[in-house]
């Protein structure tokens, strides 16, 4: 009979490698126009970076530089994301801001050796209030009535929104959690990072194949 | 913190984020439905002023046959009656200078009908449809949305001839998409409309005081827009818009050529 921790470790796998579903809707169906281009090519980045994680991980190697790269992608890419489709320019001061961030984190608080859930939480953090931001303005905008399922854009920040409420409790707890013993780590919150990362990319996926009908 | 308090916690915050999204769902249609509601009952009423139009047009039209009836009757049919008692008068005199007094009665009463008869012509000529139609159709059309109460519109149609009827046509078209682009999208309070004509040259002046559209934006003309500069360009006109945050204005330019 499986444990929880067997499941739990399954559907952690199937998360690691979950990006090939967006990233292939993507590439046959999605737009490759701005700014469904960039996030398209965030997520081919980003599966090639879980699946080094994940060989790395098979392979006792410490791979916690390759989450600090991961989040900083993930945020810049969120954030390249809706200032374009906000305001129809990236604000480059920005992502240099949140290089900054992530780098700084790196060399002073969480070494590159540790996992950085300090960058990750802000991160999450950051994504949920981009989300709320662009619920709001998509409400007071008098001009635009396209029904919700019409808008891709709002599929994606649906998408957007679900894994980042999944995943801001995990890495706001994730020092505790990756503290702790073995069984504890797939015992508790790691769970709801693996299944919103799933939701949020099958949520995507039909988001980038909207992009098409649109 | 055990299993439970993180489960709990993990479970509340994706709970709170799905209910953020369902809440957020539900203003979104209510939205949606209050935008559709307000588009019906503008739709409605542009319908139902389309009808009072057609109708006021019907029932002028019926005042019109009604008078030249009554003039035909009244005038033209008792001169011809005049014409015919001289006539007959005439053909049992036989002293010669009674013919001839008779007969220069019956001249002048077929001077006088001629006149009446091209008086007539001439009347139901310049009382033309095109001519008091468009008149009369927009300043029906800005009293229907005046009294709708969403709009207050002040309305100055200065057209002393008839205005070709292709022209007539498609110039109240172009006013009634305006006004349903003010009532649909400008949020506006006030609107004026001038309707002028000078020699040939037909100027219409429509202006709101909404929000107002990026003109320059591709993408944001809409149907109605389109619309309007389709029949400007139909009728070989010239349409210039300037619109700003304060409001939007419409110049249509078009000669009349044939009225």
């Amino acid at each position: 009979m499986h444990s929880f921790r067997d499941i739990v470790f399954t559907i952690s796998s199937i998360s690691d490698v979950s990006e090939i579903v967006p990233l292939t809707v993507w590439l046959i169906f999605g737009s490759k126009k701005t700014p469904y281009l960039q996030l398209g090519i965030f997520f081919i980045v980003c599966f090639f970076v879980k699946l080094y994680t994940l060989v790395t991980a098979d392979l006792h190697e410490n791979n916690m530089p390759a989450y600090h790269l991961l989040a900083l992608l993930e945020v810049a890419a969120v954030y390249i994301f809706y200032c374009q489709l906000l305001y129809g320019k990236v604000f480059k001061w920005g992502v240099f801001l949140l290089v900054i961030l992530h780098v700084g984190n790196a060399l002073f608080f969480q070494k590159i050796w540790t996992f950085n859930s300090l960058t990750w939480t802000l991160d999450m953090l950051f994504i949920i209030t981009l989300g709320l931001i662009y619920f709001y303005r998509i409400y007071k905008d008098e001009d635009d009535y396209t029904p919700l399922r019409g808008r891709p854009d709002f599929i994606i920040t649906v998408g957007w929104l679900v894994y980042a409420a999944g995943s801001l409790f995990t890495y706001l707890m994730g020092s505790e959690i990756l503290s702790g013993y073995a069984e504890g780590f797939f015992k508790n919150g790691w769970f709801f990072q693996t299944v919103s990362n799933i939701l949020k990319d099958i949520i995507i996926s039909y988001g980038f194949w909207l992009t098409n009908k649109k | 913190m055990s299993n439970a308090i993180y489960l709990a916690l993990g479970t509340s915050a994706m709970i709170l984020m799905m209910m953020t999204i369902i809440v957020f769902v539900y203003l979104f249609q209510r939205k949606l439905a209050a935008k559709a509601k307000a588009y019906l009952e503008i739709e409605k009423l542009m319908q139902q002023q389309e009808l009072q139009s057609a109708y006021a047009l019907i029932q002028g039209q019926e005042h019109e046959r009604q008078r030249i009836a009554a003039e035909l009757h009244d005038n033209i049919g008792g001169l011809l009656a005049t014409l015919k008692i001289y006539s007959d008068l005439s053909l049992e005199k036989s002293q010669m200078d009674e013919v001839q007094r008779l007969n220069q009665k019956m001249n002048t009463i077929s001077e006088n009908l001629s006149q009446e008869v091209r008086k007539l012509s001439h009347q139901l000529d310049t009382k033309a449809l095109s001519g008091f139609g468009l008149k009369l159709a927009i300043e029906h059309l800005s009293e229907a949305i005046n009294d709708s109460g969403k709009l207050s519109v002040n309305a100055v149609i200065d057209v002393q001839r008839p205005i070709n009827e292709t022209i007539s046509l498609n110039l109240y078209r172009i006013v009634q998409e305006l006004f349903t682009n003010t009532l649909k999208h400008a949020m506006a309070t006030q609107s004026r409309i001038e309707i002028s004509l000078i020699d040939h040259e037909v100027t219409l002046i429509y202006e709101d005081n909404g929000k107002g559209f990026d003109s320059e934006k591709p993408g944001l003309t809409g149907m109605g827009q389109k619309n309007i500069q389709s029949r400007v360009n139909l009728l070989g006109g010239k349409l210039t818009v300037d619109s700003s945050a304060r409001g939007t204005t419409y110049i249509i330019e078009i000669t009349s050529r044939d009225e």
